[in-house]
């Protein structure tokens, strides 16, 4: 559990300090995907309260985009799979573009998509590791 | 005792995040923020650091040595061919004698970058040393940016590069410092467009894009024309501006206090 924090931490120091990927919103993902059912509103405000304060933004502001994204993967994953590497791609990509006009920072289709296909492999490995293992029986 | 469900916590959270915002929107955050700020300046500017010496290590900055160099010294060229237009004859000696002259007075703060992504620049200074919303940041006589948004201790500094700025400039001829042309500079992400230059007036590569003083002061250097973009059928001269400053390796810049 404090590998996960710390790496989630310091995914947002480096988005805000030199990385210009949106680091945050795969570590959110990662948080609701592994918490599933759990305590995802209380990351999501977390993480929200911290990156407003590094980006200089209204405290609050970065807690609802991360709360709405979070709720919107959690209604999702009620109905349909959420490891999906199509969705994963469409879903990051889409947020990256809303969440950077949310921010006032300058808009990239490029990095979007990147960030769109880190977390579609990181969607397609988790679907592969959550498959049952199939034994074939000799007869 | 119950546990709260998701969708409950989902809605506590958000009401908290709406609270906050409408709290902060009427100042009332401000020493609260204050406080849980200074750590985190604190580690950014240690972590900014450290971005430098991965840089090092991973053998980027070697191979950019010579671009950073050279860089400097168009800045340096920039900033004195700058110097010379705004140079009367009366006070040459003083001027020269202070290195850095400027066409306006005012208090200078300076500042120590802690952030730099996505066309913007984090500083490590904010309200409680006298900055205010919508500053220009200089470094010598070349334009940094202006203060988009402050809190007590950091401040983000928009550049010319950034996406959608605009800054009204005067082209200036290099060694002679001739007002050739006016226009509209216009940040795209990556790169300065002149935009809106008259096409009876005359502009040619390596002419100096300056400042002439709406909403920021008179006279600082923003970059240099780097090529003249050919405008079949349009209005408007158009061209690529070259920046001055590498944004990305300034140490230190200066905050005009208003």
């Amino acid at each position: 559990m404090l590998i996960p924090i710390f790496l989630t931490v310091m995914a947002v120091f480096a988005q805000t300090l030199f990385v210009p990927l949106n680091l945050v919103l795969l570590a959110l993902l990662y948080w609701i995907i592994s918490l599933q059912e759990r305590y995802w509103p209380v990351v999501a405000f977390g993480l929200g309260l911290l990156f407003d304060l590094l980006i200089v933004q209204p405290l609050g502001l970065s807690a609802i985009v991360f709360l709405f994204i979070s709720f919107f993967c959690w209604l999702y994953s009620r109905k349909w799979r959420i490891n999906h590497p199509i969705f994963l791609f469409i879903f990051l990509f889409v947020c990256d573009l809303l969440s950077r006009v949310i921010w006032g920072l300058e808009l990239s289709v490029f990095q979007a998509g990147l960030v769109g296909l880190l977390a579609a492999i990181w969607g397609f490995r988790k679907q592969r590791s959550d498959e049952p293992v199939r034994v074939k029986l000799r007869t | 005792m119950r546990k709260s469900s998701t969708t409950e916590q989902f809605f506590l959270f958000g009401l908290l995040a709406f609270i906050l915002l409408l709290i902060e929107s009427l100042g009332f955050t401000r020493p609260l923020k204050s406080t849980m700020e200074i750590p985190i300046v604190s580690i950014k500017s240690q972590t900014f650091g450290l971005n430098t010496f991965l840089q090092y290590l991973a053998g980027w900055k070697i191979d950019k040595d010579e671009i950073i160099r050279l860089r400097a010294q168009v800045n340096r060229l920039s900033s004195t061919s700058a110097e010379l237009i705004s140079l009367s004859a009366e006070n040459a000696a003083l001027r020269q004698q202070l290195n850095v002259s400027l066409s306006f007075s005012s208090e200078l703060i300076a500042a120590s970058p802690i952030g730099f992504s996505g066309g913007q620049l984090t500083i490590d200074i904010g309200r409680h040393a006298g900055v205010s919303d919508g500053a220009a940041v200089i470094l010598g006589r070349s334009l940094i940016g202006r203060v988009d948004r402050l809190s007590e201790n950091q401040s983000v500094v928009l550049l010319p590069i950034s996406e959608g700025e605009k800054i009204s400039v005067a082209v200036r001829a290099t060694p002679t410092g001739v007002k050739k042309a006016s226009g509209l500079l216009i940040g795209q992400g990556d790169k300065m467009i002149l935009d809106k230059v008259s096409p009876s007036e005359e502009i040619s590569v390596g002419d100096l894009v300056m400042t002439v003083g709406e909403g920021f002061p008179r006279d600082l250097v923003v970059g240099t024309i780097g090529q003249i973009i050919p405008a079949t059928g349009q209005l408007f001269k158009k061209a690529q501006v070259d920046q001055v400053v590498d944004f990305s390796n300034v140490e230190r810049v200066f905050v005009v206090k208003f």
